[in-house]
């Protein structure tokens, strides 16, 4: 696979995945009052565990930007997957 | 993307069929990926302890553990897809529904099975390292210990206390974070300052805490000292040893998890030693950029000697080509 093509892959995947984590909490706002209390997902721990899940994606981001030489490890990461 | 895709599955399948049924189309699909998506995560997670910080297996004795972790969560994400394709017509059915008591046994067993042998890899890894992979490495223990203490709280509390599961939040960030440093390799070198500072304070404040409390008790319990002198006189004593404890203490912490730094304040230590006694100004230009060459490991050492000629005590600000020097390097 080549670099241009592994870095858009993983670009694509962050970001879906974000805006996928992005639409769940508007679903649990809108819902909160609908559903019973133990089943909603709009409390401040079960919102902050998102977010820390969505540090998850922006940090996979991070790692794939960038390229040879540059220190990141986007280079790192293709190049141990054999991809650039 | 698992992640992401349990996460809103979850949420729409909730609005689809319980907050508001018929609201929006295809709530049973979201059921149904709900249902079976969530080991792919934990698949992710496993191969990171196995693959982590160089993308590929230690060696090839580790393949079988690798095949090991992929078929027990692609097995399970299989029979849960079943199961959920199965029960479609029934969203309420339970989880031992969807599996058959069998294979739940099997996934009771193996799941924790390759959580640990993923453990273990990286465990074996950090054993086993040397230089920078061990600095990364170590980068990612030192976070997974928070998260795992963390855990544990959060267990202990039956997962009820919000500040638990907020520290468990924290952790799993401190861990991202941690792998960024360490994938990245930007400010690598800090880890091991990060860990002794940190196990010396921890010290010190137990040590300080346990004194305050031992001195208060002493002084109202046995002596029976009025509460708020002894609460004074007990806060005093806390504040005046902590300047010397925390020194005490950080040495000794150095000399275990700081190695480097300690050994460099004992070389600086020594040359200070040396300096008194020795008058020869080359033998000391020599020892000095010994010194500086093991203390710091620069990639090169040199140095600019005044010769003489030269006011050092005017305050100039002459650059060193103005100077009457000489130079040397090494």
């Amino acid at each position: 696979m080549r670099a241009r093509t592994a870095r858009w892959v993983a670009g694509c995947a962050a970001a879906g995945s974000l805006a996928l984590m992005v639409g769940g909490l508007i679903l649990a706002y809108v819902d909160r009052h609908l559903v019973p209390a133990h089943v909603t997902n709009w409390d401040f721990s079960d919102v902050f565990g998102d977010m820390a899940n969505m540090a998850i994606r922006v940090m996979g981001f991070v790692l794939l930007l960038g390229g040879p030489g540059t220190g990141s490890a986007g280079w790192h990461s293709r190049r141990a997957w054999g991809w650039g | 993307m698992g992640l992401g895709l349990s996460s809103f599955a979850d949420q729409y399948e909730q609005r689809a069929l319980v907050a508001a049924p018929g609201s929006l189309p295809a709530g049973p699909a979201a059921l149904w990926v709900s249902t079976w998506i969530w080991p792919i995560s934990l698949a992710m997670v496993a191969f990171l302890f196995l693959l982590f910080p160089t993308g590929r297996l230690r060696s090839r004795r580790w393949r079988p553990a690798a095949w090991f972790v992929g078929a027990v969560f692609a097995l399970s994400t299989a029979a849960l897809m079943a199961g959920a394709t199965r029960e479609w017509a029934h969203p309420s059915a339970s989880f031992q529904q969807l599996v058959s008591p069998p294979v739940l046994a099997a996934m009771v067993i193996c799941f924790p099975a390759a959580l640990v042998v993923s453990g273990a890899a990286i465990v074996v890894r950090f054993a086993r390292s040397a230089g920078e992979e061990r600095l990364q490495l170590k980068w990612f223990a030192a976070a997974a210990v928070l998260v795992v203490a963390t855990f544990i709280a959060l267990i202990l509390t039956n997962s009820n206390s919000v500040a638990a599961a907020i520290l468990n939040n924290l952790a799993l960030l401190c861990l991202d974070a941690a792998i960024a440093i360490a994938v990245l390799k930007y400010r690598l070198y800090e880890i091991d300052r990060i860990i002794s500072r940190t196990l010396a304070y921890t010290i010190v404040t137990g040590l300080l805490v346990g004194l305050y409390a031992g001195l208060v008790l002493l002084a109202t319990q046995v002596l029976s000292f009025s509460s708020p002198v002894a609460v004074a006189a007990s806060t005093l004593t806390a504040a005046a040893l902590f300047s010397p404890l925390r020194r005490r203490v950080q040495q000794v912490v150095d000399r275990r998890f700081n190695r480097a730094r300690y050994d460099a304040e004992k070389m600086v230590a020594a040359f200070a030693v040396r300096l008194k006694d020795t008058v020869d100004p080359d033998a000391v230009q020599a020892d000095l950029a010994t010194v500086a060459q093991q203390a710091l490991e620069p990639a090169h050492v040199s140095m600019w000697m005044n010769n003489g000629g030269y006011d050092s005590g005017s305050g100039s600000s002459s650059s060193p080509s103005q100077m009457p020097a000489s130079f040397r390097a090494w």
